[in-house]
């Protein structure tokens, strides 16, 4: 091992928990070194090649660096490469759709709305809605969030305008509001993290469609890659050390943190001395190195000694099914990305429907550029449990029939209720290719969340029949998206109940934070990413403030 | 299958006239003499004499069952557009994609119970015996995932691949499998760098 160096801060990770900390603390003067796992791939580099993505793009492969997956407890783990988000600088803010949708007040004091709900461990947060808002704003602004403030009467509060105006939508948007109209819905342009008009030295979207799983060659989507690692790195206070895996977090004998150990683009170990460091490698990779990182201080992982790290992982919990027409809808060639649709009248409901109070948002879509894997989901009947694999003659003609630019698709976002039964450990068994051993995710999804997923799936359908398809279809009402993920080190007030507190610092090491997902404990009814950078902001901002004050 | 020897498929391929000499089946082995005379098969053209992973036996194995997973009507199958073809490169590259686990072992388990079942190697015995031994495979119980219903499920994706990828991966010949589809070059690459 080399001689250890020295800096400031160190952030593992680069994503949407890393950047915006990164961002605050290199402007702030503070000497920063962000640690990302992922090669750094130049913005023009990123091929719009589907193979090349599910290839060599940004999840490991499960042969070398597997997670391991089961549903229940009873189960066997299998390798898998869910759970990863994204190995790549920028993370998976690189390849999201960038769906910006805020969280909602309600979202803050779940369990004081609710109720108790057996099974579930339902928790208010120890901040309100009105305490992020101002870091969503900050959002907003560094990333140029486009979308249409007041366009409906179910969003969340915000203190100014989005800053740009919505992106093109194609013209089955419009078919969708006047369907939404008449069963008395309230459908709204979706927010993006794409630029639609040049914005802070960024183009404007040039409407490729190859958003989703892909990542942008402009720099109109607003990744961690293209916003704020840039100006971090402009700063001159900030060092972006690539394919740099962070392997442990080294403990002093007063109980802080000292430091990092990782493998560098070489392979060598080295480690890194900081006053302070910042996590945030996704809530599954967060947690695994907690877990890893065993001292006499912490014979359990890091800042684990009420046994939570790990516990209380949720995800985006999603129904997805859509609407097909036996001729195409609107012309492939115009410019629009997406239909650019979303519907919230079910986020929360005053009046339950069918026993479900707490939906989610959904969200409406046209369009495919990812052909392989939509015939693999086709081919493979993930669009009924259980079907015969399909492969001849009948799997080209269910690809002609889904393979085209005539339907709409949707995706609800929805609570995922922690539960006990859900949880990232380390695997007894599997190691990764270094010998580590690896995240293990059990699943177990609670009864509530189906409720949900289902009533959304069942309002989704309505909608879309009331627009006049030939067929309407249901994908999934259990799906559990994976790059969404959250709550393996919760915050809190209580030290007995969190992991964290309510700036994010560890409970028990005054001089560690974790900023990307894993601070979360509950999921919401939209994606996490968006809430995720503004409470990243939100930290960097305190912790900007303890470092000036010495009291970190 | 305990029944079939590699030496069987050789009898069985010299004797269906696709090869002058079983030797010559091996790729690696001396360059095929001019003028020996391959056969087209209903599925396939020529042994390519680049491939870059596959024997000549899983390669024939390998054409006819990508071309039963996506088999030609009024638009372009499985080895009108080379599909066996990017599988073979796609298993030379050092990142190997999921489906190769298992490929080239199924592709010889295939060849040997078609052997058993109904006397011919996969490539030679009747498009309705091999959709008949494929189904089949697909609906075995395969725990461990290792076995014949895991084997179909890394064909129909890696035969996927090669239809629907892009071509520079060298499936997917001229982009036809895209345009069968209706779905437009440009909608995937607008923007395709040039990939050398």
């Amino acid at each position: 091992m080399k001689k250890s160096e020295s800096v400031d801060v160190i952030v593992v990770g680069s994503g949407a928990g890393g950047a915006p900390v990164a961002m605050e603390l290199a402007r702030a003067g503070a000497r920063v070194v962000v640690l990302e796992k992922g090669d750094h791939v130049p913005q023009g580099q990123l091929v719009h090649d589907e193979i090349a993505m599910r290839r060599h793009f940004m999840v490991p492969d499960p042969a070398s660096e597997p997670h391991t997956l089961r549903y229940g407890e009873s189960g066997e783990a299998s390798r898998t490469s869910e759970g990863w988000t994204a190995n790549i600088v920028g993370g998976g803010t690189v390849h999201f759709s960038g769906f910006f949708h805020r969280l909602h007040p309600v979202d803050m004091r779940m369990r004081s709305t609710l109720g108790p709900i057996e099974g579930a461990n339902l928790v208010d947060w120890p901040i309100s809605y009105d305490a992020l808002e101002p870091y969503y704003r900050r959002v907003d602004e560094e990333i140029g969030v486009s979308g249409t403030w007041k366009a409906h009467p179910f969003e969340e509060p915000r203190s100014a305008p989005y800053p740009l105006p919505p992106l093109d939508e194609h013209p089955i948007a419009r078919r969708i509001d006047a369907a939404a109209l008449e069963l008395g819905l309230h459908s709204f342009p979706t927010p993006r993290a794409i630029a639609s008009r040049p914005y802070r030295g960024r183009p404007a979207c040039s409407y490729c469609s190859m958003c989703a799983d892909y990542g942008c060659r402009t720099g109109a989507k607003g990744s961690t890659l293209a916003t704020l690692l840039p100006a971090a790195v402009a700063t001159g206070n900030c060092e972006i050390r690539a394919n740099c895996m962070a392997t442990e977090i080294m403990v002093r004998a007063d109980g802080r943190v000292r430091g990092i150990v990782y493998r560098d683009a070489e392979g060598l170990t080295r480690s890194l001395d900081a006053r302070v460091v910042v996590l945030a490698c996704s809530a599954v990779e967060t947690a695994r190195l907690m877990l890893m990182s065993r001292s006499s201080s912490f014979p359990e992982g890091v800042a684990n000694r009420n046994g939570l790290v790990g516990k209380n992982l949720v995800f985006s919990a999603a129904a997805l099914g859509g609407a097909l027409w036996d001729k195409d809808i609107g012309d492939a060639d115009e410019r629009h990305l997406s239909a650019q649709r979303s519907i919230q009248d079910h986020y929360f409901i005053d009046r339950p429907i069918d026993g479900v109070r707490k939906g989610g948002t959904l969200n409406l879509l046209v369009g495919f550029v990812q052909p392989i894997a939509m015939a693999e989901r086709i081919a493979k009947g993930a669009r009924a449990n259980h079907t015969p694999l399909l492969f001849g003659a009948k799997l080209k003609r269910e690809l002609r029939e889904q393979l085209r630019h005539n339907q709409v698709h949707f995706e609800a976002f929805c609570e995922f209720y922690a539960n006990a039964g859900t949880y990232v450990d380390l695997d007894p068994t599997v190691k990764d290719r270094w010998g580590a051993p690896v995240a293990r995710m059990t699943i177990s999804m609670h009864p509530r969340t189906k409720d949900a997923t289902g009533l959304l799936a069942r309002k989704a359908t309505d909608l879309l029949k009331a627009i006049g398809p030939d067929r309407t279809y249901v994908t999934t009402t259990e799906g559990v998206t994976k790059f969404l993920q959250g709550g393996t080190c919760r915050f809190g007030d209580d030290p007995a109940t969190s992991v964290l507190d309510s700036t994010c610092r560890a409970h028990d090491v005054p001089n560690l934070y974790v900023t990307d997902g894993s601070f979360l404990p509950t999921s919401g009814g939209v994606p996490l990413t968006l809430t995720i950078m503004a409470n990243s902001f939100r930290v960097g901002e305190q912790l900007v403030r303890r470092l000036r004050e010495g009291s970190v | 299958m305990k029944y079939f020897t590699r030496r069987d498929l050789v009898i069985a391929l010299a004797s269906a006239g696709v090869t002058s000499a079983g030797g010559q089946l091996l790729r690696r082995s001396p360059a095929r003499a001019a003028g020996s005379t391959v056969v087209p098969t209903p599925a396939s053209a020529p042994v390519p004499e680049d491939l870059e992973v596959l024997d000549d036996a899983e390669y024939l194995a390998l054409v006819a069952a990508c071309d039963r997973v996506y088999p030609r009507d009024d638009t372009p199958g499985a080895a009108d557009l080379g599909v066996a073809r990017y599988i073979d490169r796609a298993l030379a590259r050092s990142h190997l994609p999921p489906w190769s686990d298992g490929l080239r072992t199924g592709l010889a388990r295939l060849d040997a119970e078609c052997f058993e079942r109904f006397r011919f190697p996969f490539f030679r015995t009747t498009t309705a015996n091999q959709d008949t031994l494929l189904a089949d495979w697909a609906t075995e119980d395969d725990d461990d995932g290792a076995g014949n219903a895991s084997f179909v499920s890394h064909l129909v994706t890696a035969t996927l691949e090669g239809v629907l990828g892009d071509p520079i991966h060298g499936g997917n010949r001229n982009g036809e499998g895209w345009t069968a589809l209706g779905i437009h070059p440009d909608v995937l690459s607008p923007l395709r760098l040039s990939h050398a």
